[in-house]
């Protein structure tokens, strides 16, 4: 029980992962925040010394959690409508092509 | 507490304040308050009960019987920011001041022996990450770059306080560039964490979701960023290309 905080972050990142990557690599269907969430989360797995991983520490679930929240703000901005000065968007999520 | 989330907390609050634009907004709001108290108020609990402090090891602490000894949650806090610094055993003069700063915690010295090599081959992977995407179509470009940063990011477990200095610098340089949607408040988000956790506990393990934040934003960002184009290694990538394909044009015209 003592390993829950940091497993169980580790196991809904993984998770959280695996979706985005199958929505930017599979179903073409990926906005440039799944594509910063993709990049975003492997980053603070790659980065969390292994002890951390399961561990009753909460520095780990913090990590991700600020990850998970800058997604949110980053989807947030995506649903708005775009102003003239505003950058193209990255993705076609008819397409699923790049530029 | 992990009081180094603040940041994104009121980043996010910001967002939602901006995001005001219907009475709907009220009630949401106060959904999201009572979400939030019911999963905290079981950690304020636990502390007070603990140590008679609900923030702990901040202040403040409650007038009870079982609290802890006056300045204790002090001397943690006072600690875990030495710990940080790499200033833990050091003497009193040093730990005031701001040596710290380019001492042992820029380069921890045990690792001192192989930070070039750590800092070459980062770089290395940097730029054949950002090759690799800019040669393979599509969804590939994404999985380059994933790939680049998964082995950045093992290797950055081998530095020290750089990796927070350099994520404030890439929250910084990317603010004003970004090109993912809010990609300025997601920067500036992490700068703040960044800069915070430097100034509090400069631990790489405290500041990791800001830095991972920063990578985000300018990763993203440099997937079609013109400014990446200007690397010679992937000009003259793309001017073989394109003579390719216009040599290729001319033949199949002549033809």
């Amino acid at each position: 029980m003592n390993a829950v905080p940091g497993g169980f972050a580790v196991a809904l990142a993984v998770a959280h992962l695996v979706v985005a990557g199958r929505r930017v690599a599979g179903t073409g269907a990926a906005q440039p925040p799944d594509v910063f969430l993709l990049v975003a989360l492997a980053a603070t797995l790659a980065m969390t010394p292994d002890d951390l991983m399961i561990s009753p520490s909460p520095d780990l679930p913090a990590a991700v959690l600020i990850v998970e929240a800058a997604w949110l703000m980053a989807r947030w901005y995506g649903a708005q409508p775009r102003s003239p000065r505003a950058p193209k968007p990255r993705f076609s999520s008819r397409s699923g092509r790049w530029g | 507490m992990k009081l180094h989330a603040a940041p994104a907390a009121v980043g996010a609050l910001a967002l939602a304040l901006v995001a005001v634009r219907s009475v709907r907004f009220v009630r949401s709001g106060l959904t999201t308050l009572a979400v939030a108290a019911v999963l905290a108020l079981p950690t304020f609990a636990s502390n007070a009960v603990t140590s008679g402090c609900p923030l702990f090891p901040a202040p403040p602490c409650l007038d009870v019987a079982w609290r802890l000894p006056a300045g204790e949650a002090e001397r943690l806090r006072t600690a875990i920011r030495d710990f940080g610094r790499g200033t833990l055993n050091a003497p009193e003069a040093q730990r005031s001041g701001q040596g710290w700063v380019g001492g042992a915690w820029l380069w921890p010295r045990e690792r001192t022996s192989s930070a070039v090599a750590v800092v070459v081959g980062a770089v290395a992977i940097a730029v054949a990450a950002t090759a690799l995407a800019r040669l393979l179509p599509q969804s590939g470009r994404a999985l380059a770059v994933v790939g680049g940063v998964l082995a950045v990011g093992l290797l950055s477990r081998r530095l020290g306080g750089v990796v927070l200095v350099a994520s404030a610098c890439l929250a910084a340089l990317s603010a004003w560039k970004a090109r993912l949607p809010g990609g300025r408040a997601l920067s500036l988000v992490a700068l703040a964490g960044s800069g915070m956790v430097i100034v509090l506990a400069p631990l790489v393990r405290f500041g990791a979701g800001y830095v991972a934040v920063a990578i985000g934003v300018v990763g993203v960002s440099g997937l079609n960023a013109p400014k990446w184009q200007r690397i010679q290694l992937l000009t003259l990538v793309r001017r073989r290309r394109t003579g390719l394909r216009g040599a290729r044009g001319l033949a199949s015209s002549r033809r």
